[in-house]
């Protein structure tokens, strides 16, 4: 018998596959980051620890020392978004302690001492304020952060200084990215005060046409209007996204259905996937059951593409393993997951 | 990496640019990126002369400011040590004293990156903190609006004075709340009578 799987489709899941706040918070009495010493690093590890544990969920958090992590395990946190990529870059002094559900990390001693992140899938910013909120709320009651009242929260970058929240989503766009439009898409971002970029891969190239959507401004504006703001301009580009791929259903339903379930033949198939190639055919799958031509939950795909990432597939594996070892890999577990992940 | 606008600021941005079909890519640090972002749009794309006027004003802006930049140098946070031209260098202050320190040309900093210098955010005060009467006043307004364009002008009055009221509330809360100044770093030790804000 087949394993059952439990899904929830997150509200406009079929193109936006998460939401994320993050809040940057420094203690006004420790210096920041570039003069942050071993000792000092310490101190923030041992005040933050502390706090959260003694909250309401605080034994649902785990301590994770970057320094006592391998490699493998480390970038797996990176990939299943639950820490950043900059946290790797001070792994003598970095930690992040991670709730059991996921959707709750702390991250220490990154750019700033404290940076709580709420991650939830779908469109859902709101919620994932909220929750990132609620730690900073019951931690600054221990131990004050860095305030000011003309510049809000100090930040050991300008760039964060103010409510120190950046908040994202992440999105599907493969119908605007193939119909030529993700230029005009970024134009008007820009003028609403919002970045976008591609998520996975080096500059422009958007892997899996997977971009990320965020604020850029955090001096000025309330926490509220932000999200507001953000979540309005998520909605319009999600309609415009459904639009233009029921515009190439319409064109020719039977090419898009080709062009895309190709794709599927091939991670079925496949003895050896690269991580590149694997992005572009999960864009393709991902697209085909949204559009209801593949009976695969999304969220299970989405995490499927999460776990056979470069990291997370080492820390599978157990051991260190060659490039070609991680293609064979990866096309063993896609076969075998897919074809559980397709309802009968 | 340095910023390829101004090449004074490290950069941090990879920023992609499209012009009429054609892709435009820069490393930009934050400062230039902001105002890239905030020019795009602005930009006559079809006037080539207008093209070139606003390549060589903006050339000629992030020169000036270099300069300017460069005047602040010396400045010392006493607080770290950390001077102005180190923060230039990695992009990071040194800590919380560091923004009063350098205020003046932090200010005209956080303009450029925010297009602003006053918070207009959350404020500690714990479970009662100004955020969520802040979201009150905000759903309240738009209720407002319904009523008079219903010409409910009865529920209209009640909404503004619970408004007003929320608003002197959200006022008080702000003042209340007794800011550390940062030159206190050390001296945080007996004066906690403060703190219990």
């Amino acid at each position: 018998m087949k394993t059952m799987y439990e899904y929830v489709l997150a509200p406009d899941q079929d193109v936006v596959i998460s939401s994320r706040v993050r809040l940057s918070r420094n203690y006004e009495d420790l210096p920041f980051s570039p003069k942050l010493t071993p000792e000092y690093a310490e101190e923030v590890v041992e005040r933050t620890a502390d706090a959260v544990f003694k909250t309401e969920n605080g034994a649902a958090f785990t301590l994770l020392r970057m320094s006592e992590l391998e490699e493998d395990a480390r970038s797996r946190l990176v990939e299943h978004h639950l820490i950043s990529y900059d946290l790797l870059k001070f792994v003598n002094r970095s930690a992040a302690m991670v709730s059991s559900a996921g959707t709750v990390t702390v991250m220490l001693n990154e750019e700033d001492h404290v940076r709580f992140q709420g991650l939830l899938p779908g469109l859902q910013l709101e919620r994932s304020a909220e929750m990132a909120l609620k730690l900073d709320e019951a931690l600054e009651k221990r131990y004050p952060f860095a305030f000011d009242h003309q510049w809000g929260f100090l930040t050991a970058c300008p760039a964060n200084t103010g409510t120190g929240m950046r908040a994202s989503v992440i999105l599907h766009l493969p119908a605007i990215s193939g119909g030529g439009q993700m230029g005009a898409v970024m134009q008007t971002i820009a003028k609403l005060g919002l970045t976008i970029r591609g998520l996975y891969g080096e500059g422009s190239e958007a892997q899996g046409n997977l971009y990320q959507l965020s604020n850029q401004a955090t001096l000025g504006r309330s926490e509220e209007d932000v999200i507001r703001a953000l979540s309005a301009a998520t909605g319009q580009i999600v309609e415009h996204e459904r639009k233009m791929r029921e515009d190439a259903e319409k064109k020719d339903m039977l090419q898009l259905q080709d062009r895309l379930m190709r794709s599927w033949g091939e991670l079925m198939y496949a003895r050896l996937m690269t991580a590149k190639e694997f992005m572009h055919r999960y864009s393709d799958i991902r697209y085909a059951a949204s559009m209801g031509y593949l009976h695969a939950p999304l969220p299970g795909l989405d995490t499927l593409m999460m776990d056979v990432q470069p990291g997370s597939l080492g820390v599978r594996a157990g051991k260190l393993i060659s490039p070609r070892e991680s293609e064979i890999l990866r096309a063993k577990i896609l076969r075998e997951e897919l074809q559980d992940l397709v309802a009968e | 990496m340095m910023c390829e606008d101004c090449g004074v600021r490290p950069a941090k941005f990879h920023l992609m640019t499209i012009i009429n079909g054609d892709r435009v890519e820069r490393n930009l640090c934050p400062a230039c990126m902001a105002r890239h972002q905030k020019q795009i749009p602005g930009i006559d794309f079809s006037n080539l002369a207008g093209i070139l006027n606003s390549i060589l004003e903006n050339r000629t802006g992030a020169e000036e400011r270099a300069r300017q930049d460069a005047e602040y140098d010396e400045l010392v946070c006493e607080q770290c040590g950390m001077t102005y031209g180190e923060f230039q260098k990695c992009g990071m202050l040194g800590c919380a004293a560091c923004y009063q320190a350098f205020k003046t040309p932090m200010t005209a900093l956080l303009q450029r990156v925010h297009g602003n210098t006053q918070h207009a955010g959350r404020v500690p005060g714990g479970v009662h903190s100004g955020t969520s009467i802040r979201m009150n006043i905000d759903r309240l307004r738009q209720k407002l609006q319904k009523a008079i364009a219903d010409e409910e002008y009865e529920q209209a009055a009640k909404l503004r004075d619970t408004i007003r009221a929320l608003t002197i509330q959200l006022e008080r809360k702000e003042t209340d709340i007794k800011v550390r100044p940062p030159e206190r770093l050390e001296s945080e030790e007996g004066e906690g009578d403060e703190d219990d804000v």
